[in-house]
């Protein structure tokens, strides 16, 4: 916590990082949609 | 094709520019090149979030226009498709929504000492993800379709209606901790007059770069719910 408190700019790396997850979660998101999709296609 | 490869370069170069800017541009006291930030006293390096955390709340609120504008053109035309693209711009909404809060606690841990502190800023977005957050349980909860979307597309208009009060008035007028509210007449580098030419640079091209990857993301996700719900409709 110190560490962050002097070197600040950590956090700002920090919240990109956030950021980047969240994206990627919406990227798996759709993923798994194609997936079905694709099982789907598949069946028949 | 070719446009679109134009906007997914411009994506990638602007974004890319965004981060080494954005993270790395020094702060100095006096401003003499064009890549010079200058320091504010009390946030130092901590400004530095407003190039990824304020794009988050913006795309939030395109998000959930699109969501409106969407429930609009169902209501008119009754298409399914047009209920799906409202529904993908909820999703990538609550998302970013999401995002906007963490990032902000984290930093208000940081600035102000506490995750959290209900905030003029922080409450309005909390009353915000109530809102959206009820809209997916009520389309969990409705099973026929159409009558889902419609109830969606409602929802989705009326929830709007709050969103300008939500993002832009309530936090600006009342007094508060977070940078931009109605009592910060020091520090905080919200307000395009207190923010210098090389910051609003980068942060405006941080919110157009970030508009683009909306707009990519949103397209993904509508074009494959409706041709989900097409396939499976097709052979049923």
């Amino acid at each position: 916590m110190n560490f962050l408190q002097d070197n600040s700019i950590y956090i700002v790396l920090i919240i990109t990082l956030i950021i980047w997850t969240g994206i990627f979660l919406l990227l798996l998101a759709t993923d798994k949609r194609l997936k079905e999709i694709e099982k789907e296609l598949k069946e028949q | 094709m070719k446009i679109d490869f134009f906007w997914k370069g411009l994506l990638y170069i602007l974004m890319s520019f965004v981060i080494i800017g954005g993270i790395s541009f020094p702060l100095v006291t006096e401003v003499t090149e064009w890549y010079h930030f200058p320091f504010i006293p009390g946030l130092g390096e901590q400004a530095k979030i407003i190039f990824f955390h304020v794009p988050t709340s913006w795309l939030a609120t395109i998000s959930f226009l699109m969501a409106m504008i969407f429930g609009i053109k169902y209501l008119r035309s009754n298409n399914l498709d047009d209920d799906a693209k409202s529904l993908a711009a909820l999703q990538i909404g609550m998302v970013f929504v999401i995002l906007a809060t963490v990032t902000g606690s984290l930093w208000a841990k940081f600035a102000w000492g506490s995750f959290w502190h209900w905030d003029p800023r922080e409450t309005s977005i909390f009353v915000l993800m109530l809102i959206y957050g009820s809209l997916f349980a009520l389309r969990s909860a409705v099973e026929n379709e159409d009558k889902r979307a419609k109830l969606s597309a409602v929802y989705s208009i009326i929830s709007f209606l709050t969103v300008p009060f939500f993002v832009f008035i309530m936090p600006r007028i009342m007094a508060g901790l977070h940078p931009g509210s109605g009592s910060d007449d020091h520090a905080g580098p919200v307000l395009e007059l207190k923010m210098n030419g090389n910051m609003q640079l980068i942060f405006f091209l941080s919110l157009f770069a970030f508009s683009i990857l909306y707009f990519w993301l949103w397209n993904l996700t509508y074009k494959s719910i409706i041709i989900k719900d097409k396939l499976s409709k097709k052979y049923i």
